[in-house]
């Protein structure tokens, strides 16, 4: 048995299975085709393979196998996983774009009549805005009570005649 | 991960190797679904770098190891479970075929453990040397080694064998 005979006998069993470099069964197949004794050593490996998968062939599926062994179980809880928070933020991202485009979520208009009466009403009720302060009782002009289509603005307006005793105390509070 | 359709797709091929191994056909059936029910609790740790069917191996055969392990009688794996008995479906080559599974038997049992798991593994013809090495923890080059070692073992041990019966 020559030396390379001996490289290609421990090469054998990867080349039988294709896990070769393509260089390496290139020297495999052309030293096979020279040596009749390594031929013999294949012949003897693919006859102890054969002989083994005879003496253990595949067993019939066991019974218990049939059984599906998940129906009784709960779903596993899932991880925490990097994902998780860049697709909240895509989620809170995309409510805020919503938000922002929808005119449903736009505010009214306010009417051209309500800007024009806006710097001498009082908004009464408990609206939980900023009123601004009473205007000057004293400016001409306002005498008169202003109209203003409460039921369409959707707004309660008290026209300010005058400086009602109690609001300035009021909003200096 | 559909593990309903996993199990249906590998529960067989598992088996076999819980079969080989373990050489009871109760033990290997329990070990296969204690294996999948392990792999449905720890799906997390399933990185997706392989065949799910290699990562249900590994499971499978560590299962088998430990199992093995934790038995307190004898060598296991060699048992005399012969599949076409259970079958009841033997041919009539039967004396022959016989003959050659104690031969076959005597020489794997000549085997070290680890040697006769790899050949076990090798006749599951799905799985490359790459996924070999991940089910059995081993690098790809040492891995190579064990297998022709492996192999050239059997042909010896199968050849004085047979020599010393001719």
């Amino acid at each position: 048995m020559s030396e390379k005979c001996g490289w290609v006998r421990e090469r054998l069993p990867l080349h039988q299975d294709g896990e070769l470099e393509k260089c390496d069964a290139a020297e495999v197949d052309d030293h096979l085709a020279g040596c009749p004794g390594c031929r013999g050593e294949v012949l003897a490996l693919t006859q102890a393979w054969t002989m083994l998968e005879a003496a253990l062939p595949p067993a019939p599926l066991h019974e218990k196998l049939y059984e599906n062994p998940f129906r009784d179980q709960p779903d596993p809880i899932m991880p925490f996983s990097w994902w998780m928070p860049s697709m909240l933020g895509f989620a809170a991202a995309g409510v805020m774009l919503m938000l922002y485009i929808h005119p449903m979520f736009k505010a009214p208009p306010v009417p051209a009549e309500a800007e024009r009466l806006l710097p001498h009403i009082v908004l009464r009720g408990d609206t939980g805005l900023d009123l601004p302060p009473v205007p000057p009782s004293n400016r001409p002009g306002l005498r008169a009570a202003p109209t203003f289509n409460e039921s369409e603005s959707g707004l309660r307006v008290v026209p300010v005649i005058g400086e009602p005793p109690d609001a300035r105390r009021k909003y200096e509070s | 991960m559909d593990f309903e359709s996993l199990y249906r797709k590998h529960r067989g091929a598992l088996y076999q190797l819980a079969v080989r191994i373990l050489g009871d056909p109760d033990l290997a059936a329990d070990a296969v679904q204690d294996s999948f029910m392990k792999a449905y609790r720890s799906q997390e740790s399933f990185k997706g770098d392989s065949r799910p069917l290699t990562w249900l191996y590994r499971i499978t055969y560590n299962h088998c190891l430990d199992r093995l392990r934790s038995r307190t009688k004898g060598a296991a794996g060699l048992g005399d479970l012969d599949p076409a008995d259970a079958e009841g479906t033997r041919p009539e080559s039967a004396v022959a075929r016989d003959e050659t599974r104690r031969q076959v038997h005597a020489a794997l049992s000549l085997l070290s453990e680890d040697d006769r798991h790899l050949l076990y593994l090798m006749m599951e013809k799905d799985l490359s040397h790459r996924e070999l090495s991940l089910i059995l923890r081993c690098p790809l080059p040492s891995l190579r080694m064990r297998v022709c070692r492996a192999r050239q073992r059997l042909r010896k041990e199968l050849e004085s064998l047979l020599g010393e019966r001719s």
